[in-house]
């Protein structure tokens, strides 16, 4: 197998692995097709060489044939029209040709010595006559045969049905494709010169660029010589068979190459995408909590014993207040639920699904909703693994215990004031107090002191507490946002990305089987 | 319409404008192969028309065939002179040839057949002035060789890659009182030119067939091969004649080898025969038409349901924009920071905002005015809630231009309704205003609703000092609407209750009347979004309606339609 085949056999693969969802199911089963007749043909050898003559009824096929076959073989009649079946015609049969008869499923086959050897002659039926059943069987040949020699005449060389049937079918067809102008004894030789300028003009327009053009009579055996040899040398290069195949990979290339259904090249780009995202899961919200119950844990946790005490009575009557359903405050807001929807939406837009345009818009739609889907959970699950309260902090404890102090030596100032107002009332005499300035006794230091320092405490407290509060919350946002990019990266960048590969892949594979033939 | 053979020809306005109505724009690659059909019909009914009114006027018969079959040999042969080009280059003629008897050339030189053809008199021109001509035109020149009554056409072919071609000989053989059709010896058995010879017999046109390049001894076995083939086709012609393989001479054949053609020529120009031929012609145009209209209205009211399909697509859009707002709405819109703040201060906050407008707040409102700050905290509220609302609503918009868009692309005729109007394609709307408008609208509305709502209970509630401040009531409504409390329902009631500010609210309200306030608010929120989503739609849903085939043009082209015989029924 030549490289170019052995390429174009992964080309081929490669289509058939990733065609569906990319390529509408005539053009997969097109391809498949093509990949099957490789390996028969290839697998029936180039020893033979198959040339069928196809063209409309009246143009001389059988005529032609019999001329190059040196006797006549197939009829030529001139009832329309004549040939209802396709034959065969070479100068021997050797087990290789008859497997190629059999694979084309040609039951008549002929012998005549004239035949060069290594090819085999085929006597196609019209493709342009009241019979219907002619045409198929024309059509089916004309597809598999190794060479495809065109005969025309001077009345129906610019047919619709030709131009737009046999021959439209034989694009990308270099050597493999003779177009033979035959009854060109009908002409003199400036009109047939006129008439084979016209044609090849054609030819040209029509996508045969590399035509090879013969003007031939069968009546009177002009330029039947010259059509043999070339037929001789196509079948002692035994090259037709692979350029056959080569130039039909090219054409279904190019018709593969404009309805494939690929994303846009455009990078999704994870920064882009997080900030919709996050709004579209709700995870603002994530972030409001966590600096208010940062707050609330703050407070828990940085109340001295005694104020702690003191709550209780307020707990218990909270508690009775939500049992008799008078008041609720730790009441929020309906929690949003992701909706892949809007996540879809935010995908489409950075793919620019917008600019695109019937098939491959519905393909991308679904790709988007479907990736949208697969990956809204995912984000849904990774807001809420990002815990909004805070772990208990260490000064908390501290601030505590050190408001208790500061209450406990205020209390031991007022209880010692207390004591003394108590014994001065009784009029007991006091016992010496000790002062720690000449104005200013212990008491009173104490008591003094102890509210001041739980007033200063309490300030301290109130600004750390903002401090790490804003700090928790940009903390939790900073945790949200690596999560969400992350799950991004893992739900939707990665498999888009992937299906881009796939594109990519798809893509050089419908490439390869454009450059086929070239 | 009365479509039939005994049709008078008035009768057929109404289906020409019918027919002529229709866009054909929905049927992808095949509309331009429709339309095509649809101008020949009308030019058709046009033609029986014209020519119904004019029973003494020269037949027009009209030489058809193949390229290469010998049309323009046959013309210059039976005119005795050249007045058509003849060649090897196929396909030859591309221009419409006439040829009458100088006494008939007045009748060709008005519009009554062939109209929209430009007549250009080419007595002393040479032949191969046709690429000077425009594809439009009409060469009509005259040979006293003709029968006077009878006009000859030579048409181009009907089977080249010139398309075009096909189309001018179509037009020519609708406006033919008699055919003759060529065909050589070996290109008769031809599909494309015995589609047209069964065209032919299913109007009844009188038809003369000839075989050309017969081969003197092929012509036996020829001969009786096309009479073979003929008779299974069910084409019977009024004369088959034969023509053998000739040397031309000056783009005609030796003098005498069309006689028989010549003769039965002349045969047909008396006026009576004309008037029976043209009679029979007519008759059996018209009995054909309703089997030739068959395809133009099978694929018209393709169409017209594919149109229907897509319309009925859009509305089911439209329509579920609501239900769409509902879940929207149940669900919990994601709040921002702010706005969750507000939710906070207001909802789960107190009754401090709830309660009365006491001297003590209508003076701190006013203190706040002094100092700048004019808006209150239901007020600022009211504004982030409009505008959550309306980037929801937006949202919502969105998603429904995507779908509607997405439903036209997934369809064939979708396809063609954007490829006729390209701009539908564009998602990108600016319905800011809009939307803003619509939500500013529906709280207003709303506030409304709680004054309404509050007032008789304010008077009933004045002796507990307790009134409503509508302002915030509102608030709390609209904030309700972000947080999947307003469904109206008990659910929805339930989750009001737990708030203490809702507890108030229900207490001074009225569950009654809060249930029916989030309700109505939450109708009115739907109809107003859905509105606008009608109004964004409607350029999409007018395009649909003007590429629909219109269905009374339908019905009546249905009516012609339906007297068509099955096929076959010869």
């Amino acid at each position: 197998m030549s490289a170019d085949l052995t390429d174009l056999v992964a080309g081929l693969d490669t289509i058939t692995e990733l065609g569906p969802d990319r390529l509408a199911p005539d053009q997969l089963r097109a391809a498949g097709e093509l990949r099957a007749r490789i390996d028969e043909r290839l697998a029936l050898g180039d020893a033979v060489t198959v040339a069928a003559f196809a063209g409309g009824t009246g143009v001389g096929k059988s005529a032609l044939v019999n001329r190059i076959a040196g006797s006549v073989v197939v009829d030529e009649g001139v009832r329309r029209p004549t040939t209802g079946h396709p034959v065969a015609v070479a100068s021997h049969y050797d087990p290789a040709t008859l497997a190629l008869l059999d694979w084309l499923a040609i039951p008549d086959r002929r012998t005549a010595g004239g035949v060069p050897p290594g090819l085999v002659l085929v006597d196609l039926p019209d493709h342009d006559s009241v019979a219907t059943d002619h045409r198929q069987v024309s059509e089916r040949l004309a597809a598999r045969v190794d060479a495809v020699v065109v005969v025309v005449d001077p009345v129906k060389y610019a047919r619709a049905d030709l131009h737009a049937g046999p021959l439209a079918a034989l694009t990308a067809q270099s050597d493999t494709v003779l177009v033979v102008l035959n009854h060109a004894d009908a002409l003199d030789d400036h009109d047939r010169d006129r008439c084979l300028a016209d044609l090849e003009e054609r030819l040209i327009s029509g996508g045969h660029p590399d035509r090879t053009l013969h003007a031939t009579s069968a009546r009177t055996g002009a330029g039947v010589d010259a059509l043999r040899d070339r037929l001789a040398d196509l079948a002692a290069r035994r090259t037709a068979a692979v350029g056959r195949l080569l130039g039909d990979a090219t054409m279904l290339g190019s018709r593969l190459a404009g309805r494939l259904a690929t994303l846009p090249d455009r990078h999704l780009d994870v920064e882009v995408l997080v900030d919709p995202v996050l709004e579209a899961t709700d995870a603002h919200r994530r972030v409001g909590e966590a600096e208010v119950s940062y707050r609330r844990a703050a407070r828990e946790g940085s109340r001295s014993p005694l104020a702690r005490a003191a709550r209780v009575p307020v707990g218990v009557a909270a508690g009775v207040l939500t049992d008799l359903g008078v008041a609720d405050r730790s009441v929020r807001p309906g929690r949003h639920r992701p909706d892949p929807e809007r996540i879809a939406a935010v995908l489409a837009a950075e793919l620019g699904l917008e600019a695109t345009a019937g098939a491959a818009h519905t393909v991308l739609a679904g790709r988007v909703a479907d990736t949208a889907r697969d990956a809204a959970g995912a984000l849904a699950a990774t807001v809420v693994d990002v815990r909004p309260a805070p772990d208990p902090r260490r000064w908390w404890g501290a601030v505590a215990l050190a408001r208790g102090a500061a209450e406990a030596v205020a209390a031991a100032g007022l209880l010692w004031l207390l004591l003394l107002g108590l014994l001065r009332w009784l009029g007991v005499p006091e016992p010496a107090t000790p002062a720690v300035t000449e104005d200013l006794t212990w008491p009173a230091a104490l008591l003094l002191g102890g509210v001041a320092l739980r007033v200063l405490l309490g300030l301290l407290t109130r600004f750390a507490t903002r401090v790490g509060a804003r700090r928790h919350r940009s903390q939790v946002a900073d945790r949200l946002r690596a999560g969400l990019t992350a799950t991004l990266d893992r739900t939707v960048v990665a498999p888009f990305e992937a299906e881009r590969d796939r594109d990519r892949r798809l893509g050089a594979a419908v490439a390869t089987l454009q450059r086929a033939s070239g | 319409v009365e479509v039939g053979s005994t049709t008078s020809a008035a009768d057929l306005r109404p289906l020409i404008e019918a027919l002529a109505a229709l866009p054909f724009v929905l049927s992808g690659p095949r509309g331009d192969g429709l339309r095509t059909e649809r101008d020949r019909i009308v030019r058709l009914l046009e033609g029986v028309v014209a020519r119904t009114s004019t029973p003494d006027a020269p037949l027009l018969v009209v030489v058809g065939g193949g390229s290469g079959a010998g049309k323009s040999t046959l013309v210059n042969t039976l005119a005795g002179r050249q007045v058509a080009r003849t060649g090897v280059l196929r396909p030859t003629t591309h221009v419409p040839t006439l040829v009458s008897h100088p006494d008939d050339r007045a009748w060709f030189d008005d519009q009554r057949v062939l109209p929209g053809r430009i007549r250009i008199a080419v007595d002393d021109r040479p032949v191969d002035d046709e690429a000077h001509t425009g594809a439009d035109a009409l060469r009509v020149t005259s040979s006293d060789r003709i029968p006077p009554g009878i006009a000859l056409l030579d048409t181009p072919d009907i089977d080249s890659v010139e398309h075009r071609n096909h189309h001018v000989a179509d037009e020519a053989l609708d406006a033919a009182d008699a055919w003759v059709w060529l065909a050589t010896a070996r290109t008769y058995a031809d599909e494309v030119g015995m589609a047209y010879l069964r065209r032919a017999s299913a109007r009844h046109a009188l038809r003369a067939i000839v075989v050309t390049q017969v081969r003197p001894e092929d012509r036996g076995e020829v001969l009786a091969d096309v009479d073979r083939l003929l008779a299974s086709h069910g084409v019977t012609p009024d004369l088959r004649e034969d023509i053998p393989l000739l040397a031309v001479e000056a783009g005609r054949l030796p003098d005498g080898n069309a006689h028989a053609l010549a003769a039965w020529l002349a045969s047909l120009a008396p006026v009576e025969r004309r008037r029976e031929v043209r009679a029979a012609a007519l008759a059996g145009l018209l009995d054909a038409i309703p089997a030739e209209i068959v395809p133009l209205h099978r694929a018209a009211q393709a169409e017209a349901d594919a149109a229907d399909r897509l319309t009925g697509a859009v509305e089911q859009h439209l329509a579920s924009i609501g239900d769409q707002l509902d879940r929207e709405l149940e669900g919990g819109l994601p709040l921002r920071a702010e706005v969750l703040d507000r939710w906070r201060s207001i909802v789960g906050g107190g009754e401090r905002l709830l309660r009365l407008q006491t001297t003590a707040s209508q003076l701190g409102d006013v203190v706040r005015g002094r100092l700048g700050r004019s808006r209150t905290t239901p007020q600022l509220a009211q504004e982030e809630v409009a505008g959550e609302v309306a980037r929801t609503v937006t949202r919502l918009l969105d998603r429904t231009a995507r779908a509607v868009r997405l439903e036209l692309e997934a369809h064939p005729a979708g396809r063609d309704v954007l490829a006729v109007q390209p701009g539908l394609r564009s998602e990108d709307r600016d319905r800011t205003a809009a939307v803003r408008d619509a939500v500013l609208a529906w709280q207003a509305a709303t506030a409304a609703l709680v004054e309404e709502v509050g007032r008789p209970r304010q008077q009933r509630a004045r002796r507990q000092t307790t009134a409503i401040n509508a302002l915030a009531t509102t608030a709390i409504l609209v904030l309700f609407t972000l947080s999947g409390g307003l469904t109206g329902g008990e659910v929805g009631i339930a989750a009001a209750a737990a708030a203490a500010s809702q507890w108030l609210l229900l207490r001074v309200l009225g569950e009654h009347n809060v249930a029916r306030l989030l309700t109505e608010m939450r109708a009115d929120l739907t109809a107003r979004v859905a509105t606008l989503a009608r109004e964004e739609q409607a350029p999409t849903a007018a395009a649909i309606a003007a590429c629909r085939p219109p269905a009374d043009h339908l019905a009546r082209l249905a009516d012609v339609a339906r007297l068509a015989k099955p096929t076959g029924g010869e």
